[in-house]
């Protein structure tokens, strides 16, 4: 996520206490927590799918130009960060059950730690940060030539 | 949850993060009040509930963005949601406030500190709002953890201990304590009581004898005792069905005031009939645009039997207004209903169709389910006092 001027931390603390707890208490403070690779895989999974779809879109459309070739580099893109980051997960000891979007958020079913657990991303959120990640590949892009 | 309102716009809107935001009532008009500013806001004095043109003289740069009720509501019932993967006793307090019961979930999840912790993680993840809280072994409690430490923490999380009042709690000013408005402050100032201390240590007889059963409460709030449960379906029972407006203008007519009058007990009629109920006791209340110098009233009256039709209420709620008004312009018009009870069974009357009243209203209440409440309108709301094709955009008030 994106973090600049207030937009605060994924991590968390636990307030006043925190200096009580123990390091591996902290859950939010670890490098890489699982639930923070868990979000990320969710994106560029809903990034790769909504790539895709739009590219569809495009191929029906009789345009002056074509830009295929920047939607194909981006969903590949977002296709190899998607395995990636869900063979981390796996390493992470997670493992993705089930995903369905419902009316109001995405809900990923998934299996840590020996339990079934739920996992509920807002469509806001997604969205904004599909959209972040379209950003940042951009903006590393620069000045290559597709 | 931290400015929620706001926070719910900077995780859908990446360009608003770095930028001071309120969530106002009508940007487009300049109208309307802050109902929740970002931290980068509140940097520059912006306050929640002040006029828009004031938050904009102290920040000049402020991003103003228009309220979504039905984006805020549906965040809020998936909060609620990730909340009862931790316990199921989750009571909803308010829009961005629940109260969770752990006490059963410490086994699996941890100790209280580190079950906030995971909260606050997968709220955070889940969908982008920071939240903040307060951990305490009753729901008052809990509720000063949150408002008066946790909110202050940088990190979140507070967890006020019952035996650590004394150095805590008790040492805030008396405003700060749960239940305690402004003129409240005021009446304990008089008698010399400044501190939730000195409350906690006054007698509650004293208190009792002075504000009724409201004294006993706030005594034993300022020494940190409540006995209500955390309870899921707390709102599951429904005493009354009230609707309040504030109105764009100050109103100087009963004619005009009559038209919103019909709109608000058209709209508490319509809710009572989706919940299949009626009510036999009517409020009306006025308001005139000082709130400081307080004019206006709130009455009831037992009507003559349970009713949600909207006329009846209407004719009823006129009475009331006619007794008490006292001429002066209003700014906020409520009506209520309560001593609900179930409408399957009503009295039949020999010189009312009732049935057909009845089977009239449930169409109209159909046609609005399915096309909005501007659908079917009266033709008084066409006027220029009618609030009610205006309020059909809003949710409690607030655009949807």
């Amino acid at each position: 996520m994106n973090r600049q001027g207030d937009w605060p931390q994924a991590t968390v603390g636990s307030g006043q206490h925190a200096a009580d707890s123990t390091e591996d208490d902290r859950v939010g403070e670890q490098p890489e927590s699982w639930q923070k690779t868990l979000q990320e895989c969710v994106v560029f999974g809903v990034l790769f799918k909504a790539l895709m779809a739009d590219l569809s879109a495009l191929k029906k459309l009789p345009l002056k130009l074509s830009y295929h070739l920047l939607f194909e580099e981006l969903s590949r893109w977002a296709e190899q960060r998607h395995h990636q980051l869900r063979r981390r997960l796996r390493e992470q000891g997670c493992i993705l059950v089930n995903s369905e979007r419902l009316d109001q958020f995405y809900r990923i079913e998934l299996k840590y730690g020996g339990y079934l657990q739920e996992a509920l991303y807002s469509i806001e959120l997604v969205r904004a940060e599909c959209e972040q990640q379209i950003r940042i590949w951009l903006m590393q892009r620069g000045g290559k030539s597709w | 949850m931290q400015s929620f309102f706001a926070s719910v716009e900077k995780a859908a809107d990446p360009s608003l993060r770095d930028k001071p935001i309120v969530v106002a009532g009508d940007p487009e008009r300049r109208s309307g009040v802050v109902l929740a500013a970002c931290p980068l806001a509140k940097a520059y004095g912006v306050t929640t509930a002040e006029a828009l043109w004031q938050a904009q003289q102290k920040c000049r740069h402020l991003v103003v963005v228009k309220p979504r009720m039905e984006m805020y509501v549906r965040m809020s019932l998936q909060i609620t949601r990730i909340f009862e993967s931790f316990t199921d006793l989750v009571e909803p307090y308010s829009i961005d406030e629940q109260f969770l019961d752990v006490t059963g979930s410490l086994a699996l999840f941890g100790d209280p500190l580190s079950i906030a912790r995971q909260i606050r993680e997968r709220v955070w993840l889940e969908t982008g709002i920071v939240c903040r809280i307060g951990i305490s072994e009753n729901k008052v409690l809990a509720k000063m953890a949150c408002d008066n430490f946790a909110k202050k923490q940088p990190q979140g999380v507070f967890w006020l201990k019952r035996n650590e009042l004394a150095e805590t709690l008790w040492p805030l000013p008396v405003e700060k304590l749960f239940g305690v408005g402004s003129r409240m402050k005021r009446h304990f100032h008089r008698i010399g009581v400044y501190t939730i201390g000195q409350l906690a240590r006054l007698s509650p007889e004293v208190l009792i004898r002075r504000w009724g059963a409201n004294g006993e409460v706030l005594w034993r709030t300022a020494n940190g005792l409540d006995d209500s449960p955390v309870s899921p379906r707390t709102h599951a029972t429904q005493k009354g069905i009230g609707h309040h407006m504030t109105l764009p203008r100050d109103y100087y007519t009963a004619a005009e005031i009559k038209v919103v009058l019909l709109e608000l007990c058209e709209e508490v009629c319509r809710r009572a009939r989706s919940k299949r109920l009626m009510g036999s006791v009517l409020s009306v209340g006025c308001r005139g645009a000082d709130f400081e110098a307080a004019t206006g009233f709130w009455r009831q009256m037992k009507l003559f039997e349970p009713t949600h039709d909207a006329m009846t209420l209407f004719a009823a709620a006129c009475r009331l207004f006619e007794q008490h008004w006292q001429h002066t312009p209003v700014r906020s018009i409520g009506v209520s209903l309560s001593q609900l009870v179930a409408d399957d069974t009503y009295q039949l009357s020999l010189f009312e169709d009732k049935p057909r009243q009845r089977a009239l209203a449930a169409a109209i209440d159909g046609i609005r389910a399915r096309y909005g409440n501007a659908a079917v309108l009266r033709a008084v709301s066409l006027l220029d006092a009618g609030q009610a094709r205006e309020r059909a955009r809003k949710i409690g008030g607030h655009y949807k």
